[in-house]
């Protein structure tokens, strides 16, 4: 029982939306790297068994590590709003989505950073991401945005993004990714 | 000194780097912690220095990565493509499926940040 009314409107939402057939993968609640690990083989098994192409199973676990990534490092679990991660497909179109509780500082860089990845020009992406690895440094405690350079990258800039305010100080922040596979990320 | 063997899990790769100067990476990398799964290899780079052979070379069979992960592979890349400067002889291989472009542009991508040559091979 999802006890958040806004958590379960959404949910609602989402369940509803035409252009998802096939729910392939349905997280809500706690997350963790176990998790993670466990979410991304079942979901190879999945896009195998619907006969997706190498590329796009090896983009789609890509852009959902990072996902899941974000929502591990990043989640706000004492807002007592659990976060969820969803993959499903409409022939050969994959949809995937997450959602979670950033502070406002977090909102603020994120907002940024996708704003930015969003608008680059198709054909100067792929310098501009070999740019900012090349420059950037190893750490722990998230890469300035580089997860989510990634995932904008791997799905040729297929990304959508909302931001709701749920609490004082706290965002719910709802990312929708689109693979399909002319998205080459290059 | 001795060869670095770490056996694979199911969110870190099989890691095989031999004084010989045969150094493998192979499988899935998306550790929780990669400063703390990679620093071992970048540390036993730096000690190889000391004792290099002739040639080293790195093969990387990845099946897929996170983010930190690309930025280790450009250190660890970087780092064996300085042996060169030391007068040996150094090959970089990433091997992929050859239905599987996207893994062909991560070895690209990777290759371009971390400004090496390496070498494409399809398994």
């Amino acid at each position: 029982m999802i006890e958040d009314p806004k958590i379960r409107a959404l949910l609602n939402d989402i369940s509803h939306r035409d252009k998802i057939k096939d729910y392939l993968l349905v997280i809500y609640g706690q997350f963790n790297q176990d998790i993670l690990v466990s979410a991304i083989k079942l979901i190879e098994k999945k896009l195998v068994l619907e006969k997706f192409p190498a590329n796009v199973i090896t983009k789609t676990k890509i852009i959902c590590t990072e996902m899941l990534q974000n929502i591990t490092k990043h989640k706000q679990e004492d807002t007592g709003i659990l976060p969820y991660f969803i993959v499903g497909t409409n022939d050969k179109t994959l949809n995937i989505l997450s959602g979670n509780i950033i502070t406002e500082s977090s909102k603020t860089i994120i907002e940024s950073k996708l704003n930015e990845y969003i608008k680059i020009n198709k054909g100067d992406f792929r310098s501009y991401y070999v740019e900012a690895f090349k420059n950037s440094v190893l750490s722990n405690k998230g890469n300035a945005g580089l997860g989510l350079l990634e995932i904008v990258y791997r799905s040729n800039q297929n990304v959508k993004f909302k931001m709701q305010d749920v609490k004082d100080g706290y965002f719910s922040f709802d990312l929708d990714v689109v693979v399909n596979e002319k998205a080459t990320g290059s | 000194m001795k060869d670095l063997i770490i056996f694979h899990t199911d969110e870190s790769p099989e890691v095989n780097f031999k004084t010989s100067g045969q150094c493998l990476i192979k499988g899935v990398s998306i550790p929780e912690n990669v400063s703390k799964f990679y620093s071992p290899i970048t540390d036993w780079l730096d000690n190889l220095k000391h004792n290099l052979p002739n040639t080293v070379v790195l093969t990387f069979e990845i099946e897929y990565i996170n983010t930190s992960t690309s930025r280790a592979f450009i250190d660890i890349a970087r780092k064996i493509a300085s042996f060169k400067d030391l007068g040996k002889t150094v090959k970089i291989i990433w091997r992929y499926a050859e239905d599987d472009e996207d893994n062909l542009d991560l070895g690209k991508d990777i290759e371009y940040s971390s400004k090496t040559d390496f070498v494409f091979e399809v398994i």
